[in-house]
């Protein structure tokens, strides 16, 4: 046998101490708590009392006993159902969707029959109106004819209008936000406010933007600017405000410390560090929470406008207050097309951006 | 140049980082700070750019005692190299030297990036003396190696031609021989620009080929002070061992209980 003595063994050593370990815990005696106890047990029965309360007072067994009898109306097994014909009936009135538009020219002011606009043209409807003549005591008839400007597409290029408008308030309301997180961010970064008062001003600002929610908002902003986008943008600016602001808060504070101490240490001041330390840092994740804030203020400008504040909610609350429903379902179809669309585009614009 | 005198610094948990420390440094030297991890050295250099304040005592930096109201003045005599260079990554290389002259760009100049035709040629011919070439330019710093990216935190230390450079162990994340090089780019550099180094190190035999002179600090006290001629093995062995280390609470492998295992595994 060779001789060993100036054979290393040091790159055993952790191993070594680990086995040492080992034998010596041998006789110890092991237990492993069982998976659940009492506490378990009680979580599970107070959990199964609130959702018993709670689910009574929403109604959930009515829910699922009609939802039931829906589903059974659709496969054959029930007569009738409320939920489906409820659903049939606005199905019915929505299809077919509503494209076109036609306009009585005898409402149309200084209408020139040789110069109709884009794509249209004028045709002339017979309405039917039946009444009941007094004398007679018979039903009848009047035929009205009537001259109408139908444009076949100026219904959808109204919506398309409209859908453009709720674009530009989503936009005007992220450009608005990202304009007051900023200087917010700034002040509510620990490590950048100038003092503790400043700090918390802006910390509960930035709370209190998230915490009102843009439709009540822009219920009071439509009484202060009137119906139209300026309350929409600006009640979707402020709360988008209050995200912002914290995410970009967050985002400093978290920022590596080594560039900012490189540039601290040779006097560059608060904003010069800011601005060369931190921001080429954290500039992805903003422009993601950004790209993240304009599709979330999308999806609410569509809606915002059922307070009066601009857009295509209006459009959508006004027809269907109506029940004009094909119009209705006009909108919900280019609403559904523009989100959709969006969310595949700004997924793309972000996953480039990391 | 500098000066520490009776100097203590305590942290708020109660460690004391340096006890009672005096250094004179003067103009043009190169001084090296030796002294094992967690010994003060990264907090005695880093109460000379402000980064740090002394609890007790007083550091002056050309004639003038550093104080909260100096230091923004004085600061900017000062330039730091950093251990994990502290670059600002996804920035271009360029920005990253022009930024070592902020302190001196107006307000809207920084805020659109637009520095003045002189600074920019200054980055170059740093950029040029450091080793760099014009490719590198504007690449963004986080491609860069390790090695090309210190030296782009040396350019950028002498843009505003300190008086004063601090290297925080410049080379502790780099392999030997591109310790090699930036230690010797950053001498070569302090003796051109005539600027007074305090250069923190980990290796022995780098501090005794550079170092004009060597200090070495343990548990915050200043223990050696010499030319690298009196930094002998045995002084080396002391600071890190022996005499003038402190306790090493790492426990020791007991050899006699790995004995049987070993007796096993070389059968």
């Amino acid at each position: 046998m060779k001789p060993r003595a100036n054979l290393n063994w040091n790159w055993l050593r952790p191993e070594m101490n680990m086995m040492k370990n080992l034998s010596v815990n041998r006789d110890a005696k092991w237990h492993l708590d069982h998976p659940y106890n009492a506490r378990h047990l009680l979580f599970a029965i107070v959990a199964l009392m609130i959702l018993a309360v709670t689910g009574s007072r929403m109604e959930v067994p009515r829910m699922v006993q009609e939802t039931a009898q829906g589903v059974g109306y659709v496969v054959g097994l029930n007569e009738e159902s409320s939920v489906a014909t409820g659903v049939k009936r606005i199905a019915e009135s929505i299809w077919p969707l509503r494209i076109s538009e036609e306009i009585e020219v005898s409402r149309i002011e200084n209408f020139d029959r040789n110069d109709l606009p884009w794509l249209s043209h004028v045709e002339v409807i017979e309405s039917r109106t039946p009444h009941l003549n007094t004398e007679t005591l018979q039903l009848e008839e009047t035929i009205e004819s009537k001259e109408v400007l139908v444009k076949p597409i100026g219904y959808l290029s109204h919506v398309l209008l409209k859908m453009l408008e709720t674009l530009e308030m989503a936009l005007w309301g992220t450009i608005l936000a990202v304009a007051l997180s900023i200087p917010l961010a700034c002040f509510a970064a620990a490590n950048y406010a100038p003092n503790r008062f400043v700090y918390n001003l802006a910390r509960s600002t930035i709370s209190l933007f998230r915490a009102i929610p843009e439709l009540v908002s822009a219920l009071f902003l439509v009484l202060a600017f009137g119906f139209g986008p300026i309350a929409g943008f600006l009640a979707l600016g402020i709360h988008s405000a209050g995200f912002l602001g914290k995410f970009y808060a967050e985002d400093i504070e978290n920022a590596d410390r080594g560039p900012q101490e490189a540039l601290q240490s040779i006097g560059a001041g608060q904003i010069k560090t800011l601005w060369y330390g931190v921001l080429p840092q954290v500039l992805p994740q903003y422009i993601a929470y950004t790209l993240y804030i304009l599709d979330r203020n999308i999806r609410m400008a569509t809606v915002i406008g059922i307070v009066g504040a601009g857009g295509i909610g209006l459009e959508l609350k006004g027809r269907f207050d109506m029940f004009n429903f094909d119009h209705v379902g006009t909108i919900l179809v280019i609403i559904f097309l523009t989100v959709i669309i969006l969310d595949q585009f700004s997924a793309r614009l972000r996953s480039r951006l990391m | 140049m500098l000066r520490f005198e009776n100097v203590y610094k305590r942290f708020p948990d109660g460690t004391e980082a340096i006890r009672n420390i005096s250094l004179h440094v003067p103009k043009g030297q190169f001084c090296v700070v030796l002294g094992p991890s967690g010994a003060g050295k990264s907090t005695l250099l880093r109460m000379l750019n402000g980064l740090s304040q002394p609890t007790e005592g007083s550091v002056h930096l050309a004639g003038e005692q550093i104080t909260e109201r100096s230091i923004q003045r004085l600061r900017k005599r000062v330039a730091t190299v950093h251990q994990q260079f502290n670059l600002t990554p996804r920035m271009s290389v360029a920005l990253n030297v022009l930024s070592g002259a902020l302190p001196q760009v107006a307000h809207w100049r920084a805020a659109v990036g637009l520095f003045p035709p002189e600074l920019r040629e200054k980055a170059c011919r740093l950029l040029d003396e450091v080793g760099l070439t014009p490719e590198h330019v504007n690449r963004r710093v986080s491609e860069l190696s390790g090695g090309q990216q210190q030296r782009v935190g040396i350019a950028r230390a002498f843009m505003m031609d300190p008086a004063v450079l601090l290297a925080d162990e410049p080379v502790a994340s780099l392999d030997p021989r591109i310790s090699r090089g930036i230690l010797e780019l950053l001498h070569r550099q302090s003796r051109n620009h005539n600027t007074t180094v305090l250069c923190s190190l980990h290796q022995p035999e780098l501090a005794r080929e550079f170092g004009d002179r060597i200090i070495a600090v343990n548990q915050g006290r200043l223990v050696f002070d010499g030319t690298p001629e009196q930094l002998t093995d045995q002084v080396c062995e002391d600071l890190y061992h022996g005499a003038l280390a402190h306790k090493n609470d790492v426990p020791e492998v007991d050899e006699a209980a790995c004995e049987p295992e070993l007796e096993l595994a070389a059968a």
